[in-house]
């Protein structure tokens, strides 16, 4: 091991120059935003809203992990909205009071959410064409069988399997530990096994890591499972926290985990970025939500549009930040 | 080991790539293969390699049949095969790229890395190959980024290395280095097969040469008994006097310079460029590709800005913001890369054709069928262009007549100055010599023509005049009937030899 030590000089010459799979930058913007919003808004930092935006964070944050390794392996997942949608309402629809059936759903969710994944990933490797357009497609299909479904919310939804899934200590809540140990497995999927390298390989330069005889449709069906998986997760604690499933749930997450990536760090051409800069996005956009809606109701204010606003301007703005590593 | 192509046939869309192609490859040997650009050498080492699939014939190793499907099964039966294209992932360190789909397994279904690492090590130790590990790819040199990708073929159990092009983008110190290196692979016992246009190279490296032309196996020599020349003429299938038309030069001072450059630059790949261009003659521009000619080029198109220096259209300055600029003061450009710089590969030839004149000939932008059919009909017969019917699809024209096309959708607006990058590329022998029949035809019409190529006898026989680039810069001129290809070639490595003819 090589003896950590830090020298200022040099740190702050790293963050002039962003370096390969480095997220030190976005997570240093992060601090220094900190300390504007603790003197405008005194109320963010109370222990209550911090735990109330560690919560908040945790679909975000679940969806946007999916969304890196698919990034990262050269493709975009544009159908997670839906899928969090229709697993919301899947979930919704067959679930029971019996813990039997929680469970049972439960998995069975999962293992939806791996299928549309896989459908994702095995339409990409029958028709190669923009993963783009394809997801675009399958989401809409998606979409489509969730409205078949519900045309609004519905389903019912046991209340000790909402309390279970939202129960929190503190500052502590299941779900934020849910996505910590989330984040720690699927970090160390991406770093320290063999197929988190082919993902980062197959989005540098797929044609190579075909080469080495590794096939590049099963990485990707791969990483398109990885999204699916996350997006079963997420509807399912959707529907728990809200009772209910909705064919609208899942609408504002596909932006949103595209944004938290990118804003983290990593590439749109794929190959390069990091899962601790997504974290960072995924942190900087639910603290921006969270002073915004502080701020719009201190002022009797539709805090959502200005919300979308910034989004779509936090997206553009990181993607001109980053061009020049590309 | 004895690796063997056997009766190896390959069609693309029709075409015969090759044609019944018989090799032997011995171990412990270097065995270059060669033959012009398309003569079918890429495609052959392709099917070696499991990229493509023969559609007829065998490999066999040690006279037993393998089946090569992917690269995998290469691999796995000790054939390396370093590209001419680059192939690393940039974003990965070269300890990643080299052990990229065989890292060792750990626990919990991680990868060894310690494990890895010393096996790279170890590999690179026994060959004394020397590279940094940890350097990301996308961050080395073209002659490092070479090596990583042998030191990638050494830690295969590699009985046979294929080395396409490898010195293609290596200046003459990295050329030896890599030398030094497959000395050491073949004593070493590795077969290997190495294709270069630099004869001179095949020369110095190799044992034995086989000749592909035109898809088709021509022979193998040792090269201690036979010349460059016979090389040549066996690559090319007639004496090189034959391929190229007698040129006229006349180096008459009193030919008016309609073209001058001066001390331009864009600020990063050539800088302080001059030169004057005569009316009717050939600029030919040489040096290694990587040194600013490819970008100098564009540049006078109006493709990439200059950042400083001025150009002269017959005296008067003129600025160059655009291609549409460029083609007003009488330029026009055809590119090396037809694909994406020259023509709508899915559109049909006639469409092609009248890109560039659709503003000229239809008033109020309503184009008029029948006039354009009997336009293009008319190009079509002067420059001799083969193809089924106007509408077919550009794509699916043999490389010559592509270039040929390029041609017809330029002339209609009857350009003083043409500017040529690597005119032949991609072209048979026989588009060849129609294709330096109608430059010199062009030439001797009054038009002046700007080529960069990096054939080196394209370069020495056509140019009236030649300027060599090194780093950016023009290094040395010389008189195209003067010049040698020593001459030229270490112009290009940066040590030009006697001197040029002074601008």
């Amino acid at each position: 091991m090589k003896p950590v030590t830090f020298s200022p000089k040099k740190f702050l010459k790293e963050l002039g120059t962003p370096k390969r799979h480095s997220a030190k930058i976005i997570w240093v913007l992060l601090i220094i935003l900190v300390i504007p919003i603790t003197f405008i808004i005194p109320e963010f930092i109370r222990p209550a809203n911090l735990a109330n935006v560690m919560q908040q964070l945790v679909p975000l944050g679940l969806i946007a992990i999916g969304q890196t390794y698919v990034i990262l392996g050269g493709g975009i997942d544009m159908s997670v909205g839906s899928q969090i949608s229709l697993i919301s309402l899947i979930a919704s629809s067959l679930m029971t009071d019996s813990p039997l059936s929680m469970v049972g759903v439960t998995l069975l969710c999962l293992a939806l959410g791996l299928l549309f994944g896989f459908v994702n990933g095995f339409i990409l490797k029958l028709f190669p064409m923009p993963p783009l357009i394809s997801t675009l497609c399958t989401g809409y299909f998606f979409q489509g069988i969730a409205f078949a479904l519900h045309k609004t919310s519905g389903g019912f939804i046991p209340v000790a399997f909402k309390r279970v899934l939202t129960a929190s200590w503190g500052m502590l809540s299941v779900p934020f530990v849910f996505y910590l140990l989330m984040f720690a497995m699927a970090w160390y999927v991406l770093n320290r096994t063999r197929q988190g390298r082919y993902v980062y390989a197959l989005g540098g330069n797929a044609d190579v890591l075909e080469k080495s005889g590794v096939s590049c449709a099963k990485t990707k069906i791969l990483t398109y499972m990885v999204s699916g998986l996350f997006c079963a997760m997420v509807g399912i604690y959707l529907a728990a926290k809200l009772r209910s499933g909705s064919a609208r749930y899942g609408d504002d997450y596909t932006l949103l985990s595209i944004t938290a990536t990118v804003v983290g760090g990593t590439s749109m051409a794929g190959g390069l970025g990091s899962l601790s800069g997504t974290v960072a996005g995924t942190v900087l956009i639910s603290m921006l939500t969270n002073v915004l809606n502080n701020i719009a109701f201190r002022y009797n204010l539709q805090s959502s549009y200005y919300k979308d606003i910034i989004t779509g301007l936090l997206l553009i703005t990181a993607m001109f930040f980053y061009r020049k590593r590309e | 080991m004895l690796l063997e192509v056997k009766d190896i046939t390959k069609r693309f869309y029709g075409v015969t790539v090759l044609d019944k192609v018989n090799m032997q490859f011995n171990p412990g040997e270097v065995h270059a293969l060669v033959g012009e650009n398309g003569a079918g050498k890429s495609t052959l080492i392709k099917i070696i390699g499991g990229t493509y699939h023969a559609d007829g014939g065998s490999v066999l190793i040690d006279g037993q049949k393998v089946e090569i499907n992917t690269a995998l099964d290469a691999s796995s039966l000790g054939i390396s095969i370093v590209y001419q294209e680059y192939n690393l992932v940039k974003n990965m360190t070269v300890l990643e790229n080299v052990m990229l789909g065989k890292e060792p397994k750990g626990r919990f279904g991680s990868m060894d890395l310690k494990k890895t690492r010393e096996h790279v090590e170890d590999v690179a130790c026994k060959d004394h190959i020397t590279v940094d590990l940890d350097k990301y790819a996308g961050d080395l040199s073209s002659a490092e980024a070479k090596i990583a990708e042998i030191l990638r073929a050494c830690t295969n159990d590699m009985k046979f290395l294929v080395l396409d092009e490898p010195t293609a983008a290596l200046d003459d110190d990295d050329v030896s280095s890599l030398f030094t290196l497959i000395k050491k692979l073949k004593a070493r016992g590795v077969g290997i097969i190495y294709i270069s246009h630099r004869l001179e190279e095949i020369f110095e490296i190799c044992d034995k040469a086989s000749v592909l032309k035109d898809g088709k196996y021509v022979g193998t020599w040792e090269t201690s008994e036979i010349d460059r020349d016979f090389l040549v003429t066996a690559m090319v299938g007639r004496e090189i006097t034959d391929v190229f038309p007698i040129r006229k030069r006349d180096h008459d001072d009193r030919k008016p310079v309609i073209f001058s450059a001066r001390g331009i630059s864009d600020g990063i790949h050539f800088h302080d460029i001059s030169f004057d261009l005569k009316k009717g003659e050939i600029l030919g521009i040489g040096g290694m590709s990587g040194h600013g000619q490819r970008e100098m080029i564009r540049s006078l198109f109006g493709v990439i800005p200059l950042s400083s220096g001025s150009l002269f259209m017959e005296g008067e300055e003129i600025r160059m913001k655009s291609p549409a600029d460029a083609i007003k003061h009488g330029l026009a450009f055809l590119s090396d890369d037809r694909r994406s710089e020259g023509l709508a590969q899915e559109q049909s030839v006639a469409r092609n054709i009248t890109y560039p004149t659709l503003k000229r000939y239809n008033p109020f932008g309503i184009i008029r069928k029948k006039k354009e059919r009997d336009r293009v009909t008319d190009l079509i017969e002067k420059l001799n262009i083969k193809l089924a019917s106007q509408t077919q699809n550009v794509q699916n024209l043999s490389g010559g007549n592509q270039q040929r096309v390029v041609l017809a959708k330029w002339l209609p607006l009857n350009p003083s100055i043409m500017l040529f990058h690597e005119p032949t590329l991609g072209v048979d022998v026989g588009a060849k010599v129609e294709i330096y029949e109608i430059l010199d035809a062009l030439v001797s019409q009054g038009i002046s023509i700007i080529m960069v190529t990096s054939d080196m006898l394209e370069l020495l026989h056509m140019s009236d005049r030649i300027c060599v680039f090194y780093e950016g810069e023009i290094i040395a001129e010389y008189r195209g009937e003067t010049a040698t290809e020593e001459l030229i070639m270490s112009a290009a490595s940066g040590k030009p030899a006697g001197q040029g003819v002074s601008l």
